[in-house]
């Protein structure tokens, strides 16, 4: 897989040099960006600061060589440096995503406080005509509704607070969609996680019927038969979406199910709120003593580490150039809550800087207090 | 590295993203309501305002887009293509700048999605986006983009004549009929006397108060019809902004089949 990289570096190198968005002829299209972004995080008391600094290019490359047929790769390069990398032995095998079959990083430099890291993070074959869509290799399927946590994504394992990681991973695999009309379509998909017994297949069925989308799928996870049901449709002029997974049990676990409802709304001058509750089976109910019991090691199977979550969300846009967002989220039962403010302003046409603030609180022995705070700063260019 | 960081991301990049995009459809919107209705009102017979509807909006449009928002220290510029089938069925694909490129929204009936790229998914959005607010005013998606209404649901008359970019035109005043549920208080029309083109607006409310001033520029043939190509709309309240939309190319009345007018047809429109 070497020459993938090396095409990359190259791609790159010739970005820095180009202007705007590059469309070399029209059956290639390069796209990406170079974001920078710096973290600081203290503990309750807002001390003992670990700073981390992170320079990160994603480059995306599509070759349509006629209608029908669409090659996609896709590179995350990532210079990491700083108090992070220093603190956390062996930092760059922690790069690696676990669920990932094949084996498409690269770790090209790796030191006491530095690390440069590429991954392939979307390699596939497309092939489109009339009513009928396959793919295969690594790509992203995606069969959440919800904005916030998805019980029916379940070929991906992600960690949901992870937000400079907007397209996130893919899975090894291959899927099936065939159009019976314009309104209802079915999909087939497997994936191999990577993991031992590792296999998720699943169908999922999709229908827009009385302005409503609605799925059902049924399948098989990690040795577990499942099915899943989800909407998103209105009650009045809110959106109202949910969805739900229910894990039959085998030898191993129980049955169990997770579930999420959303709500949203528009406002009049700009106001957007949304709120969301989540249901996780495995989840934690009650306060724990220490705080790294609170897992963010996350999966299909356990979206959050708290059992029962709610999440209000409020955004607005000030100027058509700077908009800001406020996220409370609170798990009863831990008593764990997360405050996320942020701010997005555009500088230039491509360039964003994003501000972002994230404090945690939990109930540990008998007493309600912070636990950590951190602060972002990013600058994002598209090209 | 750490990773625990801001939930809701993806709410915040749609909204935010959505924000912006969706004030520029409306922006889009409203233009094309504001065209239909000064052709429409030209002349007083109800037969040939039917007729001007046609031949400005067509039964089905496909047009290319600049949208221009101008501010006294910045300018930001978006190309847009979008797809129109009546009132019900829209398709706006997002061509620039970079960072939205790709971006897609689908309006059918009281439905409205939304397809970002990046995030290889589809959102549906609630329907009170399409209430929202055009351009801080108390005017929404909705009102405007009512058809018709400007037909119907006003009485017209020639209270004048003017030149503007040497054509002479009519002065039109439109009042709304008492009973009609309409968003203005009054417009006044300039029309152009030769080929009944809309040059210049102005758009009152209901109190009499002067909101909006749109102008019309760059009359040239498009698919066969003579229009006015560039379009300036500046709020009365603030004089040193504007948003101008830019007509790159129009077509009308090419077959839109109603299927294309979908949530998996958003993932590959081009």
């Amino acid at each position: 897989m070497k020459w993938i990289f090396i095409i990359s570096f190259l791609t790159n190198a010739f970005f820095l040099f180009a202007q705007d968005s590059v469309t070399v002829k029209k059956k290639w299209e390069l796209r990406g960006y170079i974001k920078n972004l710096e973290s600081l995080s203290f503990d309750k008391n807002f001390k003992n600061l670990i700073a981390g600094n992170l320079l990160h290019n994603r480059l995306n490359i599509k070759w349509m060589p006629n209608e029908k047929w669409t090659a996609v790769a896709q590179f995350r390069n990532r210079l990491i440096w700083g108090d992070e990398v220093r603190l956390v032995p062996e930092y760059a095998k922690q790069l690696r995503n676990p669920n990932e079959k094949l084996n498409l990083q690269k770790p090209w430099l790796q030191n006491k406080s530095l690390v440069l890291h590429t991954n392939t993070e979307r390699l596939y074959v497309d092939f489109r005509e009339e009513n009928i869509n396959v793919r295969i290799g690594r790509q992203r399927i995606n069969w959440g509704i919800g904005a916030t946590w998805n019980p029916n994504d379940i070929f991906n394992a992600y960690n949901f607070l992870d937000f400079d990681y907007e397209e996130r991973p893919g899975a090894d695999g291959g899927k099936v969609q065939y159009l019976f009309n314009s309104s209802f379509n079915a999909e087939l998909a497997y994936a191999h996680t990577g993991q031992k017994n590792g296999n998720v297949a699943a169908i999922k069925y999709a229908l827009n019927k009385w302005n409503y989308d609605l799925q059902l799928i049924t399948g098989w996870y990690n040795e577990h038969p499942t099915v899943g049901a989800g909407w998103a449709g209105s009650i009045k002029d809110a959106g109202f979406k949910g969805e739900l997974q229910y894990y039959f049990g085998n030898k191993d676990s129980a049955n169990h199910f997770n579930a999420t409802v959303e709500a949203d709304y528009m406002f009049k001058k700009g106001w957007y709120v949304s709120t969301g509750f989540l249901y996780v089976h495995h989840g934690l109910t009650k306060p724990v003593t220490d705080f790294t019991n609170i897992n963010l090691k996350l999966s299909p199977e356990n979206l959050m580490p708290t059992r029962w979550n709610f999440i209000v969300t409020a955004a607005k846009e000030f100027t058509p150039l700077l908009s800001g967002n406020m996220s409370v989220l609170y798990a009863p039962g831990t008593n764990f809550v997360i405050l996320l403010p942020s701010l997005k302003y555009n500088i230039a046409t491509n360039l964003d800087v994003d501000i972002i603030a994230q404090s945690f609180f939990t109930q540990l022995n008998n007493k309600f207090e912070a636990v950590n705070h951190r602060g972002f700063l990013r600058m994002k260019w598209s090209f | 590295m750490s990773k625990e960081t801001v939930t809701g991301i993806i709410i915040y990049n749609t909204s935010t993203a959505y924000l912006a995009l969706l004030v520029n459809t409306m922006k889009l919107s409203f233009l094309i309501s504001c065209l239909f209705a000064l052709q429409t009102s030209a002349q007083s017979a109800k037969e040939i305002v039917q007729k001007a509807d046609e031949k400005m909006r067509g039964a089905t449009s496909q047009v290319e887009l600049t949208i221009k928002t101008i501010r006294p220290t910045w300018t930001r510029s978006m190309d847009v293509k979008a797809w129109m089938k009546g009132s019900d069925f829209s398709m706006i694909l997002v061509q620039s700048p970079a960072k939205d490129k790709g971006i897609v929204f689908l309006k059918r009936k009281k439905e409205v999605w939304n397809w970002m790229p990046s995030l290889e998914r589809t959102i549906k959005l609630p329907p009170s986006m399409m209430s929202q607010s055009w351009m801080g005013t108390d005017f929404t998606n909705d009102d405007l983009v009512k058809e018709s209404s400007i037909v119907n649901d006003y009485n017209h008359s020639i209270i004048g004549d003017t030149v503007i970019q040497d054509r002479n035109c009519y002065i039109i005043q439109m009042i709304p009929k008492p009973e009609a549920a309409v968003v203005w208080g009054k417009l006044i029309v300039c029309i152009d006397k030769k080929d009944f083109l809309e040059l210049h607006t102005k758009f009152y409310d209901e109190d009499g108060t002067l909101i909006n001033i749109m102008n019309a520029y760059d009359v040239k043939m498009m698919d066969s019809r003579l229009i006015p190509t560039r379009f300036e709309m500046i709020p009365a309240d603030k004089k040193n902004q504007k948003t101008e939309m830019i007509y790159r190319s129009i077509k009308y009345n090419r077959p839109i089949e109603d299927g294309f007018f979908t949530a998996e047809k958003m993932k590959t429109v081009s």
